[in-house]
């Protein structure tokens, strides 16, 4: 099991619940904590929707050891070292470098979802 | 007759004490001991000519021309020759030629008004560089690679200083034996001279009233910003070795030329009646063409169009893009090497420009987003400053309003839509604001160069083929230089290197 992996799962959980149902979760803690863990996929489950239900299914895949290859890419393929390198960084900074794609992710609920693509003005 | 011829010399040796009391104080310009110093001829300054970018000081031409004639040679005043009859004509030798090299001058030829004014306004030309395009850059590029761009800017201010000092002035502002080209006479700036013992120091011919050295300073921030602007149309991707080969071959090959072209009175553009007060062909067709060239022979950014790249920090682009602002009244006021009217003139119409041009493009923003953005405010600043830095020792206020609404229209379709049609990643927009407001500004002054003014004739077919001329040249010789770079390191990191981010594969270092 990859810790990185399981924070790009968390990362991705926590993102569609504070868009969707509105709800802030701990995705350090989620990925420290298999009892925080547990709970987030049950409200994940909760929710019925499908991406999130997937997501669910692999975060407890990974903290039940059985991991398996991701279902659907939730991030362009990362080199190994780089992500070694930044699961230690704190979660926000991690936001940040793991890519464009995790970016556009994180801030688009507050941007016009095409503004910075192909230019900056 | 006798008692005539008597009051005669009364009155001209009174004239004369008078005038040996006064011319010194004067001339006192600097700490040279006007008794000791042997005071050649005064130069005609080439600067008069009207095409060149350092106009005759309106103002220090009167203690200059004072200073130059030799006390003990004093004429009276007409008053006190009025009583006289007029004495035979006498016929004049013609004027020596205006110098057309650097040449020796003593201390007492030196505007101090001019030194003055030049000295502050290399201070604001620097500016503009370090830190005023550091934080302008750094402010709109993605947070791993915000260090990479700003250190980008201030080493480049350090490579093109030992670049200046070494060459790049001595191919800029000599005479050389063609126009396309000065000469190696001022190589290690060898013949610049400050001597104390003698009070003499060496200056330009084309800015007589200043010490050579404070227009080696000046010439030497033009020469900083023009490479440094072209950061924008690469970041986030160019190998910082490439960078420095390639800004130092870039400097020696296509800066110096083309300034020499441009701003040296024998240049093959100068001499034609090219006008280009302060830089828009040397310093922004130029840059801008290089800029688009980079674009293109680096590639894309990884995700460039398909996902946004999220400026850092924009109030570093705001208050980088108000720096550059107040450090172009330097850069355009400084550019008539006086301080003058004509001074005063590039400095109000800079201003009116820019406003005009941040006005204008913020209403087409608004027209067609429904938004008004921090970043078209200091866009459009930028594109105003540019495209009236060509124009301004040349055009009034009305010139001004007209070029700053044109560059607010052209250099917004040229970061928006002509950068969609070109396709090349120019990630923050330096030929669509740079390139385009340069080309603007410069066929623009052809239209309305104002011979109150100026005191010449704007030709605009002239100043359409001087733009598109250097824009040309430089599009290819970047790309030469480019493609010598990339043999030799390589011009582009490597994947895994662009998605950490250039912070921490080339400089180890990371914002927190």
């Amino acid at each position: 099991m990859s810790a990185t992996e399981k924070l790009s799962v968390a990362a991705l959980i926590g993102v569609i619940l504070r868009r969707r149902i509105n709800r802030t979760i701990d995705v350090k803690w989620l990925v420290e904590n298999d009892a925080y863990a547990r709970e987030i996929i049950k409200i994940s489950r909760e929710q019925k929707l499908e991406d999130l239900n997937e997501y669910a299914d692999h975060l407890e895949q990974l903290i039940s050891g059985e991991a398996k290859p991701v279902v659907k890419p939730v991030i362009a393929p990362v080199p190994a070292k780089s992500m070694e390198e930044t699961a230690k960084a704190d979660i926000h900074d991690w936001l940040k470098e793991a890519g464009p794609e995790v970016e556009e992710v994180e801030d688009d609920g507050a941007l016009d979802p095409s503004k910075y693509i192909g230019g900056l003005r | 007759m006798n008692r005539r011829k008597n009051t005669l010399t009364r009155w001209l040796f009174v004239a004369a004490v008078m005038l040996s009391a006064t011319v010194p104080a004067l001339a006192d310009t600097t700490t040279a001991t006007p008794s000791a110093v042997t005071v050649p001829a005064n130069p005609t300054p080439t600067a008069a000519d009207p095409n060149s970018p350092a106009p005759a000081s309106d103002v220090a031409a009167t203690p200059t021309d004072m200073t130059a004639t030799p006390v003990d040679a004093v004429v009276p005043p007409p008053a006190v020759v009025a009583p006289v009859p007029a004495p035979a004509p006498v016929v004049e030798a013609p004027p020596p030629p205006p110098p057309t090299a650097p040449f020796e001058v003593g201390f007492d030829k030196i505007s101090s008004g001019d030194t003055a004014w030049m000295l502050t306004s290399t201070a604001l030309v620097l500016l503009m560089t370090i830190p005023g395009l550091v934080l302008f850059y750094a402010g709109m590029v993605r947070k791993k690679n915000v260090l990479s761009t700003a250190l980008q800017s201030f080493a480049i201010c350090c490579l093109v200083t030992v670049i200046w000092v070494v060459l790049g002035y001595s191919l800029a502002f000599t005479p050389g034996s063609t126009p396309f080209l000065g000469s190696f006479d001022r190589i290690l700036l060898n013949g610049l001279s400050y001597i104390k013992a003698t009070s003499m120091l060496s200056v330009s011919h084309i800015a007589p009233t200043i010490p050579e050295s404070v227009f080696v300073m000046f010439q030497m921030t033009f020469a900083i910003i023009t490479p440094a602007l072209i950061v924008g149309a690469f970041a986030e991707r160019m190998r910082f070795t490439a960078m420095l080969m390639f800004m130092s071959l870039w400097s020696i090959l296509v800066y110096a030329p083309v300034a020499h072209w441009v701003w040296e009175p024998s240049g093959l553009l100068a001499s034609k009646g090219v006008l280009d007060f302060a830089g828009g062909t040397v310093v922004h067709i130029n840059a801008g063409a290089a800029g688009l060239v980079c674009a293109y022979m680096l590639g894309p950014r990884a995700g460039f169009g398909k996902v946004p790249f999220i400026p850092y920090n924009l109030v570093y682009t705001l208050v980088g893009a108000s720096l550059l602002w107040v450090g172009w009244f330097g850069f355009n006021a400084g550019s008539a090497v006086a301080a003058d009217g004509r001074a005063g003139m590039a400095m109000l119409v800079t201003q009116v420009a820019t406003a005009v041009a941040a006005l204008t493009w913020i209403g087409i923003e608004y027209f067609i987003k429904s938004r008004i953005t921090m970043l078209g405010f200091a866009s459009g600043a930028v594109a105003g400053l540019v495209a009236i830095t060509p124009a301004s020792g040349f055009v009034n206020v009305n010139g001004a309003l007209a070029i700053g609404l044109a560059a607010g229209l052209f250099c917004y379709w040229g970061a928006t839509a002509l950068k969609r049609l070109l396709g090349a990643d120019d990630a923050l927009d330096v030929f669509g604001i740079h390139g385009i407001g340069g080309l603007v500004g410069a066929i623009l002054t052809g239209v309305f160069a104002d011979k109150a003014i100026s005191g010449v004739d704007a030709n605009l077919m002239l100043q359409t083929v001087a733009a598109f001329g250097t824009l040309i040249y430089s599009a290819i010789m970047t790309l030469i230089i480019l493609t010598v770079v990339n043999m030799f390191v390589g011009l582009r990191i490597d994947a895994e290197e662009e998605h950490d981010g250039l912070d921490l594969t080339q400089h180890a270092e990371r914002v927190m």
